[in-house]
């Protein structure tokens, strides 16, 4: 049964390798190679089923099917961890974008309304 | 300086302190988020014993900018909600920016916090320290709370003790008190509730000089109902790790 010592650790990758997925250019070259990649095995193991059940007679799976149910499932939790990243990314640029507008409207709001109402004086 | 005379000689204050004590050097960070009922107060509080306050709005939705106005405070409003730690981040940064004060302090809005804990903080750190940290677990222990918060609190204190650093008996705790100096070197990247153990990995770096003081929290009914459930210390945890994961250790 190699496919137990194959999806262990491609598990343990995915979770680790999706949560460092930063948008490095490196990584993005990657994503493209893997995109064309699954295109590539996306039409072979529609013209030739028999080399997806070749494969998982090989790694010790029952059906290409199941074999394929795996490497979806691997596609997800990878897709799920690097997608919150990057909406972490993404909140972090609003944050400091929203920060700059509302120190930008309390000092305009201040220097126009006179400083005499808030209990501190402008610098 | 003409009203400053006038101010002190008029000055009506409700702290144990004498009258002709100034807490000048000190600027308070309230963070507001639909806190109407209670913010104009605790404000007020503060200007009347002569602080300069900064409240950050974060985007409330109810009248609690009126009340910070009303009550005589500088007011930054959020034009969208950034959650705790990026009210803070804003604070510390309109306090900067906009005022030259030597120490920046952090109070709730709830009315948890006691005016008379923060101005003996301010004693304090005027002998020469860095970072003061209120603890409700120092002294004679004042602040009632359940077992199960104590004992979580205790906990974390402890999980984020590990490693160099100044050891702390509590964690969590929202009154702060922070030179200049150290507050320029804050970078809250968490804009959630854990904010506050990043914030306090950052504040107790070897090289400052940290102490802690005994505080009171009153968790009143209004403050339980507005405050973070317990199990809010999942998020907080997941937070944390993740963060770590992400963007490796901060050396």
């Amino acid at each position: 049964m190699i496919i137990k010592y194959l999806l262990v650790p491609a598990i343990v990758a995915a979770v680790y390798l999706s949560l460092r997925a930063r948008s490095s250019l490196r990584g993005q070259a990657r994503r493209k190679i893997l995109a064309v990649l699954t295109v590539i095995a996306g039409a072979i193991s529609v013209i030739f089923p028999s080399i997806l059940q070749m494969l998982a007679d090989w790694v010790g799976v029952v059906r290409g099917t199941d074999l394929l149910l795996y490497i979806l499932a691997l596609v997800i939790i990878y897709l799920v961890g690097s997608t919150s990243v990057r909406f972490r990314e993404q909140e972090a640029r609003l944050v400091v974008l929203a920060r700059e507008q509302a120190l930008a409207e309390a000092e305009v709001r201040y220097r126009t309304q006179g400083a005499s109402t808030a209990s501190i004086p402008l610098a | 300086m003409d009203d400053f005379e006038l101010g002190r000689r008029h000055e009506t204050v409700d702290a144990p302190n004498p009258p002709a004590e100034s807490w000048a050097d000190t600027v308070v960070i309230v963070r507001v988020y639909n806190e109407a009922p209670v913010v104009g107060g605790v404000i007020s509080q503060l200007v009347g014993a002569g602080l300069s306050v900064i409240a950050v709005d974060d985007a409330s939705t109810d009248t609690s900018a009126d009340e910070i106005d009303k009550a005589g405070a500088f007011r930054v409003s959020h034009p969208i909600n950034l959650g705790a730690g990026g009210a803070l981040q804003t604070g510390f940064e309109a306090a900067l920016r906009f005022t030259d004060a030597q120490y920046i302090g952090c109070f709730d809005a709830d009315g948890q916090h006691q005016l008379s804990d923060l101005l003996d903080m301010i004693r304090l750190i005027r002998e020469g320290y860095d970072v003061v940290m209120g603890s409700r677990f120092l002294g004679d222990a004042r602040t009632e709370m359940s077992l199960l918060r104590r004992t979580i609190l205790k906990l974390a204190a402890t999980v984020m003790n590990r490693g160099e650093g100044t050891k702390l008996t509590d964690a969590h705790n929202g009154l702060r008190l922070v030179s200049r100096q150290v507050v320029a070197r804050v970078r809250l990247s968490h804009a959630g509730m854990a904010y506050a153990s990043e914030l306090e990995y950052q504040l107790t770096r070897p090289e400052y000089k940290v102490v802690e003081h005994p505080v009171h929290i009153l968790y009143t009914d209004y403050s339980r109902a507005k405050g973070q459930p317990l199990l809010n210390s999942v998020n907080i945890l997941a937070d944390t790790v993740t963060q770590r994961l992400t963007h490796g250790r901060r050396p």
